[in-house]
């Protein structure tokens, strides 16, 4: 979802000092009693005199229109049924229902999954009622059958089968971790990101990572290793109680560096690689960290109970090396500008860290992945680059585009509607370069891609959100829910694009941060979208140290679900979501050494957002270019 | 191993990319079951008129099903859940209704600015005397969508079912 307060439009000059969010206690208290009496004063002197108008109106009223016009519909042209289709997918989905859990290890998650699966395969099967099925064309009726409630059926009954089984194992794991438990306590899990160690926060092994109740692993006196619990922490070292040989309680000294030798990570650490994620789980029988991973593999545990050999041995000290290497190419000064360099993120891609660009006069970076706790893919797509337009001079580009989710999808191409608006504003780049007007050629890229997308008659709909820096001006076209900030090197907001996002504008019209939150997921244009789009084009002065930030709404929802539980709990906020996560987008990018570390925090910070019950799942994307 | 950093960026899988997720792919509606049957539009019209038709003829229970039953086919279109919604009110499941008119309205998917100043109404209508700030909070988005096109102000001001 989108952002806060409305931008300036060509040709009106840019915002100024933008200070919506300061606000002082009292004015605080104030705003929230005058938004209570604002909500009631509009609305409710009105509510009575319109049930009263609704109730009349039902008595006589009829269907609603899309209603009436399927009464009168007729046939969009012949069918064709293509159950040959469906045969090879489903052979592979009940295939998969038989080996998805096949390693054992079963997660909420996918017995989540499997109960949705199940849930709507069942609503699907209702339509087998005779009262239905009688109403319906004959060779309709036939079709169904043949090409969607045998199939169904098949797969509702491998779908009931699997999860009873998996039912059983959760049952049996349960049981299991019960008697785990009351020997060694699970880890609180939290992420533990490059950006923040960047930023001066404690290393992998620090000890000011640790507090009494901690996990960690403790050194023997016979060389091999145990868990222990941390009971205290010391300038030099932790105190921790471990069991010894005869299971009894022993207290130990763990000093700075045997605490980083053996515990390359904290137990309880959630660590992103380029590739996957991995669990610090806690220690195997020799006292070895475990983890559990999830790569391109599959989830499987390495660390911990692996001997001294095997292929996985060393893995943890391997995640360490790398994910210190992150760490150190976050705080790398910028490297030598590279001439003309793009990289972009289309078509189901994604990144594990920062990617940069570095030009003479702006370096940036992007980051776009899929997210936790949504798809199991990435449907936004990101861009950023430097080209050389007339004269030599330096074009420096930027975009995120947020491909709908719940829009239609074209088979076998992840992304294609963030791919075309990614594709057109590659080209729109081109022409710039080649002395176009960059408001015209931005908002013609809009244009052109809304073309694309609705060519692939799928239904879906992306948003572009995407400018260039040329002769210290950032011009920057806005389509959609995702969004454009420029914040200058002390974290002031300079401007900001308008959200095309019904519960913002509501918000913004109102005066009252929560009179759009039943709305806010209402997008009032996008790329694809049934009517014409609108293409806002803002032109911006940019100055040393500023940034130019690009987000996708897996950033801008970080706080919406924050806000609509207050809602829910007759605490509304004063100032919206969007207005608080706007002021941590700038308080994260100004307190960035450079783009890399910016776009990797912003996305720890929705990450952590979502983990907290605070954001809304989503995609992620953070373009960040940094003005030199 | 994990991969040092590098400009590699690996591609996701989709559930077009890949039939054996199939099930990962409906439990998270990102394949409509109506697309994996190869149904056309006039199948899906014949499933909707069937809807339609039950709740012309007070057989709401009946319509609740149809249409919850195209939501499950067809997440990517939002209007089976207000159909739903309105049949759900036709049977007097006033909290249910009031839920489908939710999830359209938090679907994320564009919708008909028309489609959604009606769910507001109705939603404003069904919370009714019982929850007034609710059903004022509904008529105040409804009303500030009507500024946005005549179809919907006449929605708005009750010219226009």
């Amino acid at each position: 979802m989108s952002p806060l307060y409305v931008g300036p439009k060509v040709p009106s000059p840019v915002r100024g000092q933008a200070t919506p969010l300061a606000v002082t206690q009292g004015a605080k208290q104030a705003d929230e009693i005058q938004a209570e009496q604002k909500l009631q004063q509009v609305d409710l002197r009105d509510v009575d005199r319109f049930l009263a108008e609704r109730a009349q109106k039902s008595q006589r009223s009829g269907l609603l229109p899309s209603l009436l016009s399927l009464l009168g519909a007729k046939p969009k042209g012949p069918p064709q049924p293509d159950a040959r289709a469906l045969q090879g997918k489903l052979a592979d989905a009940v295939a998969t229902l038989t080996r998805v859990y096949a390693d054992g290890l079963v997660t909420e998650a996918e017995i989540g999954a499997l109960q949705h699966a199940k849930a709507r395969l069942t609503s699907v099967l209702e339509l087998q009622d005779p009262a239905v099925l009688h109403m319906l064309p004959r060779d309709v009726r036939e079709r169904l059958q043949v090409s969607l409630f045998e199939p169904a059926q098949v797969l509702l009954d491998a779908a009931t089968r699997r999860s009873g089984r998996v039912l059983q194992q959760v049952a049996a794991r349960d049981e299991a971790a019960l008697q785990e438990r009351l020997a060694k306590p699970e880890p609180s899990y939290q992420p533990f990101a490059p950006s923040s160690v960047a930023q001066g926060g404690p290393g992998p092994s620090s000890l000011d990572r640790y507090a009494p109740g901690d996990l960690v692993a403790v050194p023997r006196s016979d060389g091999s290793l145990s868990l222990g619990v941390v009971t205290g922490r010391d300038p030099d070292g932790l105190r921790v109680e471990v069991t010894d040989a005869h299971g009894r309680l022993a207290l130990k000294k763990l000093d700075a560096g045997t605490l980083a030798k053996v515990n390359p990570f904290k137990i309880g650490d959630v660590l992103d690689f380029d590739g996957g994620r991995a669990w610090v789980t806690g220690v195997g029988n020799n006292g070895k960290l475990a983890v559990t991973v999830q790569d391109a593999r599959g989830v499987r545990h390495v660390g911990g109970n692996v001997p001294p050999g095997h292929a996985e041995h060393g893995w943890l000290e391997g995640l360490q090396q790398g994910f210190l290497g992150s760490v150190q190419a976050l705080k790398q000064p910028p490297a030598p500008p590279v001439k003309d360099a793009v990289v972009s993120v289309v078509g189901g891609a994604e990144t594990r860290q920062p990617h940069v660009v570095v030009g003479k006069g702006a370096e940036g970076a992007l980051f776009s992945y899929r997210g936790i706790g949504y798809k199991n893919y990435n449907e936004d797509a990101a861009v950023v680059g430097t080209a050389r337009g007339q004269g030599g001079r330096e074009i420096v580009y930027a975009g995120a585009f947020d491909q709908a989710g719940g829009m239609g999808g074209v088979p076998g191409q992840t992304g294609a509607a963030s791919k075309a608006a990614a594709d057109r504003f590659q080209q729109a780049v081109a022409q710039i370069a080649s002395g176009a007007d960059a408001g015209v050629a931005l908002q013609e890229a809009g244009k052109a891609a809304h073309a694309d997308v609705v060519g692939f008659g799928v239904g879906a709909a992306t948003t572009f959100a995407a400018g260039v820096i040329v002769d210290g001006q950032a011009i920057v076209a806005n389509c959609g829910d995702s969004g454009v900030l420029l914040v200058d090197k002390h974290g002031r907001i300079k401007a900001m694009t308008e959200a095309h996002n019904l519960g913002e504008q509501l918000a913004k019209q109102t005066g009252d941060p929560n009179a759009g939150l039943n709305v806010s997921n209402v997008v009032t244009s996008a790329l694809g979208s049934k009517s014409a789009p609108k293409v806002d084009v803002y032109r911006w002065p940019v100055a040393k140290g500023d940034r130019l930030v690009f987000l996708s709404d897996g950033v801008l929802d970080a706080n919406l679900e924050a806000q609509r539980a207050a809602f829910a709990a007759g605490k509304p906020w004063k100032e919206s979501a969007g207005d608080v996560t706007a002021r941590e987008v700038a308080r994260i990018v100004s307190s960035s050494a450079n783009s890399a570390i910016a776009s990797q925090g912003l996305v720890d910070y929705a990450r952590s957002q979502v983990e907290n019950g605070r954001g809304k799942p989503d995609n992620v994307t953070a373009v960040v270019v940094s003005v030199a | 191993m994990p991969t040092p950093p590098g400009p590699s960026i690996a591609p996701t899988t989709s559930p077009g990319d890949d039939g054996a997720r199939l099930i990962e792919a409906l439990a998270q509606g990102g394949v409509a079951l109506k697309d994996v049957a190869g149904l056309t539009p006039a199948d899906m019209d014949a499933i909707a008129k069937v809807g339609a038709s039950a709740i012309q003829s007070g057989r709401f229970e009946l319509a609740v099903r149809v249409f919850s039953s195209l939501a499950a086919l067809d997440p990517g279109e939002p209007l089976h859940l207000l159909h739903c919604a309105f049949a759900h009110k036709g049977a007097g499941q006033r909290d249910l209704a009031i839920e489908q008119l939710g999830r359209f309205l938090d679907a994320d998917v564009p919708k008909a600015l028309p489609d959604v100043a009606r769910a507001l109404l109705l939603r404003a209508e069904l919370h009714g005397a019982g929850n007034r700030a609710a059903a004022a909070a509904d008529l105040l988005a409804a009303r500030a969508l009507a500024a946005r096109s005549p179809e919907v102000k006449q929605i708005v001001d009750g010219g226009a079912p």
